[in-house]
């Protein structure tokens, strides 16, 4: 074999290190890679070529078998070391016998799970068996014990999980499965109303931090056998349960699929709350709009899974997740639906309306005030000139002051507890703007204008949307300053774009409008609480068939 | 272990998703220099011309006077507003604006620019095209501009307007055409209209006329006397009128293309709208005209159609057939309602038509197609050479035209007074 | 491949479609050479998008005939490699004109018209980028913001024409060039140039419409929908200006609000009007540009639309600047040469391509 000359190798390397450059710029800009992004909403010609969602991501790792040792004292030793038990004293280990005879060991969590119960129900019936009773498992848990929800784990690291979780583990002598009875008691919050999303008409109770609570509340509505709640680990360190909730066979099977992916790749330290658990899920990350809902009432999370919508519910969480949505799921309220058609259509024109203004009018009022002084009528062009007679800032600071003053009044307002609270917000509007305007630090007008636009934020429904919104219309004021009318246009133009490509798991988020599905339900105007048939066409729930297979929809 | 992997497993996309977004704020800071602010500027920092004048100058070509609006400082204070007068001599509207802007802490704003007035003697020597054309293309002038004549100074006129320190001036212009056109006493039209006289030859532009009464008191701080100018008969010598404008808007003037030739008076002014059919109500006094000095009656006519044909083919002809409704405003003797059925209405019909043929051959003789009987003619052409060959302009002063008029009166008017 | 069509349904098909044939029939329109001879556009300008429509089905007939799927697949089927690839550069630099004129305009307008003393270079760069993020998205994003936008920029227009309803005369319908045919036929022809941009973008982006008889439909429904549109828009303008004006009128739809008095309206129709349609110019012209960038990918094999699509944003861009300062004004006006001629080079290659192809699917026909 001939020997490569110095050119030639060098040649060689070049071209390999340009090819190298290529690839590397070809990979990090994605280059001929379809973002294949899972789709829900069907073809006009059937299903959408990827329609599975991904099959590349491995579902999450179970860890190892561990048995349960069949003698107590490895157990207890086991566990002993598991708990840290030299150090932590939560965990209550309880010798006894059963029937006299048999050596048992309890093993449970000090304050999780419930005493009386363990006392009554697990413990005297085991000590005060017959002397010749059956001490196998299946006898104690068919003959001696007491406990309405009961079972056996023979998985070690499913024994410990049951033991955070509440739950009490007995081991018997000689038996190598544990059996676990339901004996969860700690301290939690009843339900009450919702803290964050009143409505007039309507119920008013909300999710708690319990998860069975929770379940509990969502059952109470949907009487239906089809209602499907499946446990599942979060994926974190801290073990926490959540439960996934859909109707099988109204649910589309690929939609639960997907939402099964997505769960099985959560892979973290710590999920205290749903909404740590929506970030590792949905779909853009960098995204200020919610790709999910995250609603404290039980009666929403009913109504969107009776739709075929799938709800996440996490233990020690009061919200629970809804996806997937649409833009008109962020901006309706249940309350919309519990009114007459007439006033729901009203009161949805009026958030509609409300949510506009927020963003739009404090960017028109700069984009007229710095470039298309002629589209203001002499009055309101007086008063502003009036007003504006002694202020210092220029008017695009002035503003953008002024709405960073009302996120802090905003921030402050929910942070400060009970009636300062609203003290503050009085405060704030009144003392401070009036002080504001007298110091020749704002203007009348732009106070008003960003009253107005701070009451068309608040009439949003849903806080993150809320909150998405209120940093959106700065971008539309820094737009506005800029390029006046035509870097609104442009803003717009980006923003409605921005939108219509975003989906949330497989349906884009303003469906039905964009794009126009088979769904009756109108976008903004309340249609008839009739026209359900086909009003989730978007969603491909079962039992949703084509056009000519029903004759007329 | 598991953090680890963990870890390295997020390393990955984490790092490419912070280097794209690296990527786009260092595009996007560097597009802002690019595209940058487009020039605003603040509206506190504009003077806004409300109204543009110009006269003769006696140094410089023309006196450039502008109207700005001034704001008032107190919402409640009802005397607060009105404008800032500021004239100027110079070669055109551009030099006017900038010797003025020296003298003003604010930069000139057009973009509220609603009327445009123009002095007699300008107007005769066919100034005003130099004046207007430029001043729409480059300082973005709204073509809906009213373009008038005054037949006192430009000065006078407009300081008569702005008086009473009204604080809208626009609106109050507007409502002063608005008004005025309602008693069909003046002739209206905006600078679009005016261009589309002069250049499209299919009528001519007929200009409102500006006056100034310097016998209007319009501050009672200005009375001599106590009672001065509180009874307007009583008071003719010191003050014939309290109260109101000093500067007044009514009549027509008469252009032919941008030449101002004549103008007609109040009373011929209601005619030659009729006859343009801008008439939509207004009130016209019949003089009976007998010599015991019976008095006039009151006549609130309408427009209710018009139909206007124009002959071009040999000798050009016109005619035009008007139907008008009558309400009697006053009329003390009821002859109108009581002889209505037995000559009163031919009577008024041969009135209205000889007013009609006598204020026609008035704008005729001025060479003004005031009533747009070219209109018409060019709806006989099939193609724009024929049409343009036809020169209106020169065949206009043959024009003959017949007025026929249609009068209807409110019969249960009729039976009342018959009873 | 990463061509970003994704799929979209008729209703948004219908709507960008609309919007673009509205955009470029009303705003592009060449009124110096037009209306030179008096003006008959509310006839001559529907009439174009009815000749433009029938061409439409006419090559749609073509494409079902030959089994292709969307128009690259037409146009190599009838061909072949190398003058399959001239036709599709001369389509696509037809498709860029067609883009150029309708952001040409709107820069042009805001230059003399909002934005006091700014060079055309600094509203491009509002304009264009914009252009780039909404056709960088994608087919997709492209029909559901215009879904989003067309019935805003219709009823924009509506108030707009009722607006200034009152200042319309029928006088100024006269003289009407009704004598002469040959001139009406001359003018129709060349305005369906307005709208065959529109639909020769439907026929390249059939696989995102899902088939072949989507696009027809939405075809069909936009360009009935646009030359109404079209007709009533052109009409109002004909009744507020004579012909001699509409000659020297830079974009007369924005002046038909211009003619109101200024305080008896709140809204200044005009301005913001103009401004709705920008963005309307927008979303046309990103869906030209898109339609241009997905042409060139499918016939030449490329497997990422997005270098393409940002190399035409810069043609496009290039272009404005080139005409605006000046550098080539010894050329004639490439707004005004679009207008007048640029349905020849967007209907000969496709009329061929059609003829061709059906012919050649015959053929095979046969001969299996």
């Amino acid at each position: 074999m001939k020997p490569e000359s110095n050119n030639e190798s060098n040649n060689h390397e070049s071209k390999q290190g340009g090819e190298g450059i290529r690839s590397r710029l070809e990979r990090f800009f994605a280059f001929d890679r379809h973002d294949m992004r899972y789709e829900l909403t069907e073809r006009e010609a059937g299903e959408p070529k990827n329609f599975g969602g991904r099959k590349d991501i491995a579902p999450q790792g179970e860890p190892d078998f561990r048995p349960v040792p069949a003698d107590i004292n490895a157990a207890e030793a086991e566990l002993r070391t598991v708990f840290r038990a030299d150090i932590n004293t939560d965990v209550i280990f309880r010798r006894l016998n059963i029937a006299g005879k048999t050596p048992a060991l309890i093993v449970y969590m000090n304050g999780m799970a419930s005493d009386e119960t363990i006392a009554d129900f697990i413990m005297r019936p085991l000590m005060t068996a017959k002397q010749d009773a059956d001490t196998s498992s299946e006898d104690i848990i068919n003959n001696i014990l007491q406990v309405s929800e009961i079972g056996t784990e023979s998985d070690l690291n499913l024994v410990i999980t049951a033991i955070t979780d509440g739950k009490a583990a007995l081991f018997v002598q000689g038996e190598s499965e544990a059996i676990i009875p339901e004996t969860r008691g700690f301290e939690k919050r009843s339900v009450s109303t919702t803290e964050n999303e009143k409505i007039v008409r309507g119920p008013k109770e909300g999710f708690t931090e319990n998860l069975r609570t929770n379940i509990t509340l969502v059952r109470r509505i949907i009487h239906s056998d089809d209602l499907v709640v499946e446990f599942r680990p979060a994926g974190c360190d801290n073990n926490i349960r959540i439960a996934v909730m859909y109707r099988d066979g109204v649910a589309n099977r690929t939609l639960i699929e997907e939402v099964k992916r997505r769960l099985a790749k959560v892979n973290t330290r710590t999920i205290i709350d749903t909404g740590m658990l929506d970030q590792f899920i949905e779909g853009d990350g960098f995204s200020p709009i919610p790709q999910t809902l995250a609603t404290e009432r039980p009666d929403r999370v009913a109504s969107f899974i009776m739709q075929g919508a799938v709800s996440i519910i996490a233990d020690g969480s009061p919200f629970a997740l809804i996806m997937p949505i649409t833009l008109s799921a962020l901006m309706n309220s249940p309350e919309d639906i519990y009114m007459r058609k007439p006033l729901g259509t009203l009161l949805r024109i009026v958030r509609y309306a409300g949510a506009l203004i927020s963003l739009l009018l404090p960017g028109y009022f700069v984009a007229l005030a710095l470039y298309h002084q002629g589209l203001l009528s002499t009055e309101v062009l007086s008063t502003v000139i009036q007003s504006r007679k002694m202020v210092f800032e220029p008017l695009p600071f002035e503003m953008l002051l002024l709405l960073f003053v009302f996120q802090l009044i905003r921030e402050a307002g929910m942070r400060v507890p009970g009636s300062i609270g609203q003290a503050i917000g009085v405060i704030g509007g009144l003392i401070l703007g009036q002080a504001a305007v007298a110091a020749n630090l704002a203007s009348s007008v732009m106070l008003i204008i960003v009253a107005l636009s701070g009451l068309g934020n608040f009439c949003v429904p849903d806080y993150s949307t809320q909150i998405a919104a209120s940093y959106s219309r700065i971008a539309f004021v820094i737009a506005a300053w800029l390029g006046g009318l035509l870097g609104l246009a442009a803003a717009l133009v980006v923003f409605t774009a921005y939108l219509a490509n975003m989906k949330s798991f497989g349906v884009p988020f303003l469906a039905p409008f964009a794009p126009k599905t088979l769904s009756k339900r109108p976008f903004v105007i309340r249609g008839k609480l009739g026209m359900h048939h086909r009003a989730e066409d978007y969603m491909n729930t079962h039992g949703d068939t084509l056009p000519k297979q029903e004759g007329k929809s | 272990m598991k953090q680890t992997q963990r870890h390295e497993n997020k390393q990955k996309p984490l790092l490419r998703t912070a280097a794209l977004t690296a990527l786009t704020a260092a595009v996007c800071t560097a597009l802002l220099p690019l595209c940058g602010c487009l020039n605003p500027v603040s509206l506190d920092n504009y003077g806004y011309v409300v109204t543009v004048g110009a006269d003769v100058g006696q140094k410089e070509k023309y006196e450039v006077i502008l109207e700005l609006q001034r704001e008032s400082s107190n919402a409640s204070d009802e005397n607060e507003g009105g404008a800032i007068v500021l004239s100027v001599e110079a070669e055109n509207l551009f030099d006017a604006i900038n010797k003025i802007s020296y003298g003003v802490p604010y930069e000139l704003s057009f973009t509220r620019t609603h009327i445009f007035v123009f002095g007699e003697e300008l107007a005769r020597k066919g100034m005003i095209p130099d004046f207007l054309g430029l001043s729409f293309d480059t300082l973005r002038i709204r073509t809906s501009a009213m373009v008038q004549v005054t037949h006192c100074s430009v000065r006078e006129y407009l300081g008569g307007l702005s008086a009473n320190n009204n604080a809208n001036l626009s609106t109050l212009q507007d409502d002063i055409i608005k008004d005025a056109r309602k008693t069909g006493r003046v002739a209206v039209i905006n600078a679009a209209r005016c261009f589309e006289a002069c250049g499209g030859g299919r009528f001519d532009p007929v200009l409102p006329m500006g006056f100034y009464d310097p016998k209007v008191i319009t501050d009672t701080k200005q009375k001599n006397t106590a009672t001065e100018g509180e009874n307007p008969l009583a008071d003719a010598e010191n003050g014939a009128r309290l109260g109101g404008m000093q500067g007044l808007t009514m009549c027509a003037a008469l252009f032919d293309g941008w030449v101002m030739k004549g103008w007609l008076d109040a009373d011929d002014t209601q005619f030659m709208n009729i006859g343009k059919g801008d008439f939509e109500s207004g009130t016209i006094m019949y003089d009976y005209g007998e010599p015991d000095g019976a008095e006039c009656a009151a006549l609130i006519a309408k427009l209710e159609k018009k139909r206007i044909s124009v002959n071009v083919d040999g000798a050009p002809s016109a005619k035009a057939e008007y139907e008008i409704s009558l309400t009697v405003g006053q009329d003390k003797s009821g002859r109108i309602g009581r002889e209505w059925r037995s000559g009163m209405q031919q009577k008024l019909e041969q009135y209205f038509e000889t007013e009609l043929a006598r204020v026609f051959e008035l704008c005729r003789d001025c060479g003004c197609d005031a009533m747009g009987f070219g209109r018409y003619a060019s709806k006989r052409f099939g193609s724009a050479e024929s049409w343009e060959n036809l020169n209106w302009k020169s065949v206009y002063p043959e024009l003959d035209a017949e007025f026929i008029v249609k009068l209807t009166l409110d019969d249960e008017y009729i039976a009342e007074t018959r009873q | 491949m990463n061509l970003r069509e994704g799929r979209i349904g008729v209703r948004e098909g219908i709507s960008i479609a609309a919007i673009a044939m509205c955009t470029s029939g009303l705003f592009t329109f060449d009124t110096k050479n037009t209306c030179v001879c008096g003006n008959a556009a509310y006839i001559t300008l529907p009439a174009g998008g009815i000749i433009a429509l029938v061409f439409f089905i006419i090559v749609l007939a073509a494409m079902r005939r030959s089994g292709a799927k969307n128009l690259s697949e037409l146009i190599l089927s009838a061909f072949g490699g190398t003058i399959g690839a001239a036709v599709t550069l001369v389509l696509m630099f037809c498709l860029l004109a067609a883009a150029y004129s309708p952001l040409s305009g709107f820069i042009q307008a805001m230059h003399g018209l909002f934005f006091n003393g700014v060079g055309y270079g600094k509203l491009a760069m509002y304009v264009l980028p914009t252009v780039l993020f909404v056709a960088w998205l994608g087919f997709e994003t492209i029909g559901r913001t215009a879904k989003c936008f067309a019935l805003l920029l219709l009823i924009v227009l509506v108030v707009s024409i009722l607006t200034a309803s009152s200042e319309f005369e029928t006088y100024r319908l006269y003289p009407f060039p009704g004598s002469d045919i040959g001139l009406l036929t001359r003018h129709a022809f060349s305005q369906s140039g307005a709208f065959l941009p529109a639909l020769l973008s439907l026929l390249i982006t059939c696989t995102g419409l899902q088939g072949v008889h989507h696009a027809k439909k939405a075809g069909v429904i936009a360009a009935l929908i646009s030359a109404f549109v079209c007709a009533a828009a052109q009409l109002a303008v004909s009744l507020a200006f004579t012909y001699t004006e509409l000659g020297d009128l830079f974009m007369p739809l924005f002046r038909i609000n211009n003619l109101k008095s200024l305080e008896t309206h709140l809204l200044r129709m005009d301005k913001l009007a103009h401004i709705a349609w920008l963005i309307g110019g927008m979303l046309t012209g990103s869906f030209y540009i898109y339609s241009a960038s997905l042409l060139f990918s499918q016939v030449f094999g490329v497997r990422d639309i997005r270098p393409v699509l940002s190399s035409n944003v810069l043609l496009v861009g290039l272009l404005i600047i080139i005409d605006f300062e000046g550098i080539m004004r010894f050329l004639p006006d490439p707004r005004a040469a679009n207008a007048e001629y640029g349905f020849i080079f967007i209907a000969v290659p496709t009329a061929l391509a059609a003829f061709i192809g059906a012919v050649s699917a015959k053929k095979r026909r046969k001969h299996s």
